[in-house]
């Protein structure tokens, strides 16, 4: 059965295939537009849920100084730079 | 000596080390031996660390024999995923673009098991860059699929597959693993292994790959819940490198306790092998004999959406240099070579609707929680997959896993451990997943469940 059209879906995999076409096929652009399709809909879901004003994203941030009190995240914390 | 010690859990062999019947070098070159022998018929190891574990099993003989013993890890060795960073070795996160990368400093986990006199042997297999860019097959690792011990037909489960493959088949009495949603409990659960995921923040992550900087935990993976708790011990506390990780104090409690109150989702067995559910079932009987199981539900809100889209993006930007350069085409599973770039379009908004609705998560999550001592649940929806097949997932949006969306999303602690076997002859599991902070009562509760049942006393069988 052919997949109702989604304008959301095709406007944003346009742009994942304006970035990237030149490195894909045409099988794997068809299967980002999948992937994009599930994106969209996972979206849909988060959005009908209704959150009043106050309701803040769960994440810690703080102003940051170096002589400071430690900050809840550090702005390097030098977990990834390895050398190759 | 062999017989003698190989299955044993850390908690014996540690005894055996205090007391000098078994010396921290010959046990070293025991595992060495078996690493370099067995360990590549399962692909577990990446990176051999003989030099270095004969180093510290020399220094903790030494330290032994002078009456200076360091604790239950001391002399005990393991493997280390390889997404630690540990000078003097590659740290190749399982991904063959960083195959030759190298590190001067050692992870603040590495630290802390070398401060509790513990030896690191080898650098253990993983899916590439923890499977965050969205693999579907266990061929994703430059150094092959892991071979579950229990069936060569069948994978350990990921990310932390070799961690899960060692400790199975006795390559390493414990190993150290990851988990931003799964990567620990699956390995454990597929292999028939106790594995502890710590609440986020327990455990520093300094040195260790960032593939998701709210989702990323480290722990341990071994025979009993009871060796969850002594690596837990070793493992856990502040650090100034990361600072997520909390000061609050942790002490493994080992007592014994009973009277415990497990809750289970309504509807947590949809979906799962009917193996999964019979023994799901039969643990539920043995839990009763030692508490109470109520049935719990939840609010109707998109559990798993929301930790997917949180974990996908966070790993896209993680990873954006590798992803936007076109390098995830020199990585090893056929999908994951280009399906990153569709992230490159989840929009802002929904992402920070993803971190909203989380801490409605954290909050119904904990009310819950805060009337339980565990909710259980399956560890694993089915038997470990068989190799060169794709498997279901969460995270892919092709299975159901709303604990593993909560306890991951909210950051909460879980333990799997075994409860019996499938219908293909491949261990099935348990979860405890409790409230914030409480790891010492989801252990308490595995290890009552563990002195009840004697599945996880039965390995599979390896040879010489």
């Amino acid at each position: 059965m052919a997949e109702a059209p989604d304008p959301e879906t095709d406007a944003l995999f346009e742009i994942v295939r304006q970035r990237y076409a030149a490195r894909l096929t045409p099988e794997q652009l068809d299967e980002l537009r999948k992937i994009v399709r599930g994106q969209v809909e996972a979206a849909r879901a988060l959005r009908a849920v209704r959150l009043a004003n106050a309701d803040e994203p769960f994440q810690r941030f703080a102003a940051y100084r170096a002589d400071g009190p430690p900050p809840p995240t550090l702005p390097s914390p030098q977990r990834g730079e390895g050398q190759s | 000596m062999k017989s003698q010690v190989l299955f044993l859990p850390v908690r014996e062999l540690s005894e055996l080390v205090r007391t000098r019947q078994v010396r921290p070098v010959e046990l070293a070159e025991l595992y060495l031996d078996r690493l370099e022998r067995v360990g590549p018929r399962y692909n577990a190891v990446v990176t051999m660390m003989r030099d270095h574990a004969l180093a510290q099993a020399r220094r903790a003989e030494g330290e032994i024999a002078a009456g200076r013993w360091r604790g239950p890890l001391h002399g005990i060795p393991y493997g280390a995923k390889d997404l630690l960073a540990t000078a003097g070795a590659p740290t190749t996160w399982g991904a063959a673009p960083y195959r030759e990368q190298r590190f001067d400093f050692d992870a603040t986990v590495v630290r802390k098991l070398e401060a509790a006199g513990a030896v690191l042997c080898a650098k253990l297999a993983m899916i590439e860059l923890a499977g965050g860019m969205g693999y579907r097959q266990p061929t994703a690792s430059f150094t092959g699929p892991c071979i579950n011990p229990w069936n060569a037909q069948a994978w350990t489960g990921g990310s932390s597959s070799g961690s899960g493959a060692a400790v199975c088949s006795g390559l390493v009495p414990f190993a150290i693993g990851s988990e931003t949603w799964g990567s620990i409990l699956s390995p454990a659960g597929y292999c028939g292994l106790a594995g502890l995921r710590p609440t986020y923040g327990r455990v520093s992550r300094h040195g260790a790959m960032a593939l998701c900087w709210t989702l990323d935990k480290l722990g341990p993976l071994a025979l009993t819940a009871d060796d969850c708790g002594l690596v837990l011990d070793a493992i856990a506390g502040p650090d100034p490198a990361d600072p997520t990780a909390s000061d609050r104090a942790y002490g493994y409690d080992a007592a014994d306790r009973t009277g415990f109150r497990f809750g289970m989702i309504k509807g947590v067995t949809e979906g799962c092998e009917e193996a999964v559910v019979e023994n799901f079932t039969r643990s539920l009987e043995t839990l009763r004999t030692i508490g109470t199981v109520d049935e719990v539900t939840l609010p109707d809100l998109p559990w798993e959406q929301i930790t997917r889209i949180i974990l996908q993006v966070e790993a896209a930007s993680a990873f954006e240099d590798l992803i936007e350069a076109g390098g995830i085409a020199e990585l090893t599973a056929p999908e994951v070579r280009f399906t990153p770039y569709a992230r490159d379009v989840i929009l802002a908004k929904d992402y920070v609707k993803a971190l909203r609705l989380r801490g409605v998560m954290a909050e119904e999550a904990d009310r819950v929680l805060s009337r339980y001592d565990a909710l259980v649940a399956p560890g694993r929806i089915n038997e470990a997959p068989l190799l060169g097949q794709e498997f279901r997932s969460a995270i892919g949006a092709t299975a159901k896993d709303v604990m593993g969306a909560i306890g991951n999303g909210a950051g909460l602690p879980a333990i799997c451990v075994p409860n019996g076997f499938g219908s293909r002859g491949l261990p099935t599991s348990i979860q405890f997943m409790g409230r914030a902070w409480e790891e010492n009562g989801i252990l308490a509760a595995a290890r009552a469940y563990q002195s009840l049942t004697d599945w996880h006393t039965r390995h599979p069988a390896i040879g010489p």
